[in-house]
C-alpha cells in the first residue's frame, strides 16, 4: 500500500516537473521561434500577424541583413574581439584564482573583496571616465583597447568563479607535486590548470557571450567602419521613425547564430562548471 | 612539457594581442594615410535603411569627393536609446562631434554657455543665398537669454490628423471634424461601427505625449509652452490641468485600442494602415508608409488633415504643433575644421538637398525658395505643406522648452498614466513635483 502510495506521488511529481519544464521551454522558445518567423517577413505583417507563419518566405531578407549589417567584416572583428577576450581572461584570471585560493596572502581578503567590489561598480557609473580616458589616450577605433576594456570588465567575475572552483580542489595532489619538486608555476600549469578546465569553459562561455553581445562599448568607441563589431550591424537597420524589422531580424538570427553554435560544443562543460563551485570536498 | 605549457600560453596571449592589433594596425595605417585629412564626425538620427537616409549618405558622398582631404565619420543612430548614450558620453567627456543633435530648446542653455554649440547667425548672415529657411522654424533655436541661432532646421512639418476617408463616410462623417465636439461626436460614430477611432499606441510614449502637444496648442497656444518653461505658469494650474484631462476624456469614451499603454507605434501603424483605425496623428515621415498599396490597402483613402481646435478658443486655432529637427554644430572647431564643417552643414540643407528630400522621400527641409515638382511630390505631402503655412504659432514638443532635460520622459509617462487609470489631477502633479524637486 505504501509502495503504491509512493509510486503515485512518484509519478504526480515527474507530470508536475515536465509540465513546469514544458512551460518553461515554451517560454524560451517563443521569443526565438517569433523571431525566426518575422526574419522572413515584412513590417506590415509582423506587425499585423506577429505569431503566424510567414505568408511567403522573404529570403531576401536574408541577404539584405547579410550586405546592410555588413555582415562578412562585422562578423570575423566580432570573433576577433570575442576570442582575444576570453584567452586574455582565462589566462588572466586562472592565474589571480589559483593565487586567491592557494596563497596564505596577508591582504588575501583584502584583495578577494577588491576583486568581488569589481561585480558590483554598474557600467554606466564609469562611461564618462572610460570615455574620457579613450579620448585622452587617442585610442579610438582600437580594438586592443576594446578588447582591454571587456577583459576588465569581466575580470572580477572570472576570478571568483575561478577561485571558488579552486578552492574546492583537493590539495593533495599539489602536495604531492610538491614532493616531487614542482614549483607554483608548474603546480599552476600541470594541475591547477587541467582541473580548472571546467570552471575555464563556464567563464569563456559568459566572457564569449559578454564580449559577443556587448553594444554599448564598441558604440561609443568604434566608429570605423572596418572595425565594427557585428553587434553595431544590427543597429543599422533601426531608424529614428520605423525599422526595418524583417532584416533586422534575420540579421540576429545570424547573429545568436555563432554564440548558439558555441554554447552546443561546450554545453557539457558548462553544465559541469556550472555546478562545480558550489562543491566543496 | 613545462616549456611546452609556458609555450602555448605564451602563444594564448600573443594571439590574442596580434588579433586585435592586426585589425588596429589596419586602422592606424589608414589613419597615417589620412593623417592630414580633415575628420567631419557626424551624430544625426539619420541612420536607418530609409530614402532620406540615402540622400543624406549620398550627399557626403558627393562632399567627401569634392575634398579628398575630408573624412565624412558618420556615427548618425536612429535607435534613440543608442544615439542618447553616444551624446550624453560625447557631451561629458568633451568628444562633441561637428554636427549633432539635441533635443530641446531650453535646456541648450548650458552647451551654449560652455561653448559647446556654434552660433550660427553670422554664417547665415555671411550667406543671403544658403539663407532661405522659413523664419519660424529657423527662430525656433534663438535660445531664450542668448543671443544668436543655434541650429539649423533640417526637417520641419506639420503633424497633422491622418484619417480614412472611407470609414469616416462609413460612418457617416461627411468631413474631417474641425472642432473638438466634432471631433468626438466622430469618434462616436467611428467606434460605432467598430473601428478604432485613433490609432495610438502609448507603450511608445510619444504618441501620447504628442496628442497632448496638439490639445495643449489648440487650448493654450505654444507661447503657454513657453511659459511653462520659464516658470510662468505650473503644470497644475487649472488650464493645464483641464488640457490633460482632454486626453484622459478620449481614452474614456474608449477612442484609444483597448490596451493603448501596452502596444507600441508599429502596431497602431499596421492597424491604421490595414484600415482598421480612422485617425493617427503623426507627421510627414509616415507618408511614404500610407501610399504604398501593398503595405497599406487603404492607401487611396488616407487624408490629412489640422487637429481640431476648441470652440471656446477659435484664437488658437492655428496654433500647430510642427516637427523641427536641427543640426547643431560644435562650438568648439576653429580653421580647416569649422570651414569644412559649415560646407557640409549647407550642403545638407541647401535648396538643391531639399527639393531632393521632398520629392524623393517626403522629407521637408524648411526652405522658402524651394519650388517642388507637383507631379513628383506625394498629394499628401503637397496638403501637409499647404496645411503647415497656415499655423501662426508652431512649437515642437511642450516640454522643449522646459530647462529639464528630464521632462520629456517625465511629462510623456505622466500622460501615459492617465491611460491606465491617474486623473489628470494626478498626472499634473507628477510634472509639477518633478519640476519643484529640481529647485
Amino acid at each position: 500500500m505504501n509502495h503504491t502510495n509512493y509510486k503515485g506521488r512518484k509519478a504526480l511529481g515527474k507530470v508536475g516537473l515536465f509540465t513546469f519544464l514544458t512551460a518553461m521551454a515554451l517560454m524560451f522558445i517563443c521569443p526565438m521561434v517569433f523571431t525566426v518567423f518575422s526574419s522572413f517577413k515584412d513590417n506590415t505583417e509582423i506587425f499585423g500577424d506577429p505569431f503566424s507563419l510567414p505568408k511567403t518566405f522573404r529570403f531576401s531578407n536574408y541577404v539584405e541583413a547579410w550586405n546592410g549589417a555588413n555582415m562578412s567584416t562585422y562578423f570575423i572583428n566580432s570573433l576577433v574581439i570575442s576570442i582575444a577576450t576570453v584567452v586574455i581572461l582565462a589566462v588572466v584570471s586562472s592565474m589571480a584564482a589559483y593565487a586567491l585560493s592557494r596563497f596564505n596572502l596577508k591582504c588575501g581578503k583584502a584583495l578577494t573583496i577588491f576583486f568581488l567590489a569589481g561585480m558590483m561598480i554598474p557600467i554606466h557609473t564609469i562611461l564618462v571616465p572610460v570615455a574620457y580616458i579613450i579620448g585622452k589616450f587617442n585610442l579610438k577605433n582600437n580594438l586592443v583597447a576594446l578588447v582591454l576594456i571587456y577583459v576588465a570588465f569581466s575580470l572580477s567575475f572570472s576570478i571568483y568563479v575561478l577561485a571558488r572552483f579552486m578552492k574546492g580542489i583537493n590539495r593533495s595532489l599539489e602536495e604531492a607535486a610538491i614532493i616531487d619538486g614542482a614549483g607554483y608555476f608548474q603546480i599552476y600549469t600541470r594541475i591547477m590548470l587541467p582541473l580548472t578546465v571546467p570552471a575555464i569553459s563556464t567563464v569563456s562561455i559568459f566572457n564569449f557571450l559578454g564580449a559577443w553581445n556587448n553594444i554599448l562599448f564598441p558604440l561609443l568607441f568604434i566608429n570605423d567602419d572596418k572595425l565594427k563589431p557585428i553587434a553595431l550591424g544590427l543597429l543599422n537597420f533601426n531608424g529614428e521613425r520605423g525599422s526595418a524589422y524583417g532584416p533586422l531580424m534575420a540579421a540576429i538570427v545570424i547573429t545568436v547564430f555563432i554564440p548558439m553554435v558555441i554554447y552546443l560544443l561546450f554545453q557539457e562543460k558548462v553544465e559541469s562548471g556550472l555546478a562545480a563551485g558550489a562543491v566543496k570536498e | 612539457m613545462k616549456r611546452l605549457i609556458s609555450l602555448f600560453l605564451a602563444v594564448a596571449l600573443c594571439v590574442g594581442m596580434t588579433a586585435c592589433s592586426g585589425s588596429t594596425g589596419s586602422q592606424s595605417g589608414s589613419s597615417n594615410s589620412d593623417g592630414k585629412k580633415v575628420e567631419i564626425r557626424l551624430l544625426t538620427r539619420m541612420a536607418g535603411t530609409t530614402k532620406q537616409v540615402e540622400i543624406f549618405k549620398d550627399i557626403i558622398k558627393e562632399f567627401e569627393s569634392k575634398h579628398p582631404d575630408a573624412k565624412v565619420i558618420d556615427e548618425s543612430q536612429g535607435d534613440e536609446s543608442s544615439f542618447n548614450n553616444k551624446l550624453k558620453t560625447d557631451l561629458s567627456s568633451g568628444t562633441l562631434p561637428n554636427i549633432f543633435r539635441i533635443q530641446g530648446v531650453a535646456n541648450l542653455g548650458e552647451y551654449i554657455d560652455n561653448g559647446l554649440i556654434m552660433d550660427l547667425d553670422p554664417v547665415l548672415k555671411a550667406d543671403p543665398e544658403w539663407n532661405k529657411f522659413v523664419p519660424g522654424a529657423l527662430s525656433y533655436y534663438q535660445v531664450p537669454g542668448h543671443n544668436g541661432t543655434y541650429a539649423i532646421p533640417m526637417e520641419s512639418g506639420l503633424i497633422g490628423v491622418y484619417y480614412n476617408e472611407a470609414l469616416f463616410k462609413k460612418a457617416g462623417i461627411d468631413s474631417f471634424p474641425e472642432t473638438w465636439s466634432q471631433f468626438k461626436t466622430a469618434i462616436q460614430k467611428l467606434k460605432a461601427i467598430n473601428v478604432t477611432p485613433i490609432a495610438l499606441g502609448a507603450k511608445t510614449t510619444y504618441m501620447a505625449g504628442h496628442l497632448h502637444d496638439q490639445i495643449f496648442y489648440k487650448w493654450m497656444g505654444t507661447e503657454a509652452a513657453k511659459k511653462l518653461g520659464s516658470r510662468d505658469m505650473k503644470w497644475t494650474d487649472p488650464d493645464v490641468v483641464k488640457s490633460l484631462g482632454f486626453v484622459k476624456e478620449l481614452n474614456d469614451m474608449g477612442a484609444f485600442p483597448s490596451g493603448a499603454a501596452g502596444i507600441s507605434d508599429d502596431i497602431v501603424l499596421s492597424q491604421f494602415q490595414k484600415g482598421q483605425a480612422g485617425m493617427i496623428i503623426t507627421g510627414t515621415w509616415n507618408i511614404s508608409n500610407f501610399t504604398n498599396k501593398k503595405d497599406c490597402p487603404a492607401a487611396d483613402d488616407i487624408k490629412v488633415a489640422k487637429f481640431p481646435s476648441f470652440d471656446e478658443k477659435p484664437q488658437y486655432k492655428n496654433e500647430d504643433m510642427q516637427v523641427i529637427s536641427p543640426y547643431m554644430v560644435n562650438g568648439k572647431l576653429t580653421g580647416k575644421d569649422k570651414d569644412y564643417t559649415i560646407e557640409l552643414l549647407k550642403m545638407l540643407t541647401s535648396k538643391d538637398a531639399a527639393k531632393r528630400f521632398a520629392e524623393e522621400a517626403s522629407f521637408l527641409i524648411p526652405r522658402t525658395d524651394v519650388t517642388l515638382d507637383t507631379q513628383k511630390v506625394n498629394p499628401l505631402l503637397l496638403k501637409n505643406v499647404e496645411l503647415g503655412k497656415t499655423s501662426t504659432g508652431i512649437a515642437v514638443d511642450v516640454f522643449d522648452f522646459d530647462p529639464l532635460a528630464s521632462m520629456q520622459d517625465t511629462t510623456r509617462n505622466a500622460i501615459v498614466s492617465m491611460l491606465v487609470g491617474s486623473s489628470p489631477e494626478q498626472a499634473a502633479q507628477q510634472i509639477q513635483s518633478e519640476i519643484d524637486k529640481s529647485k
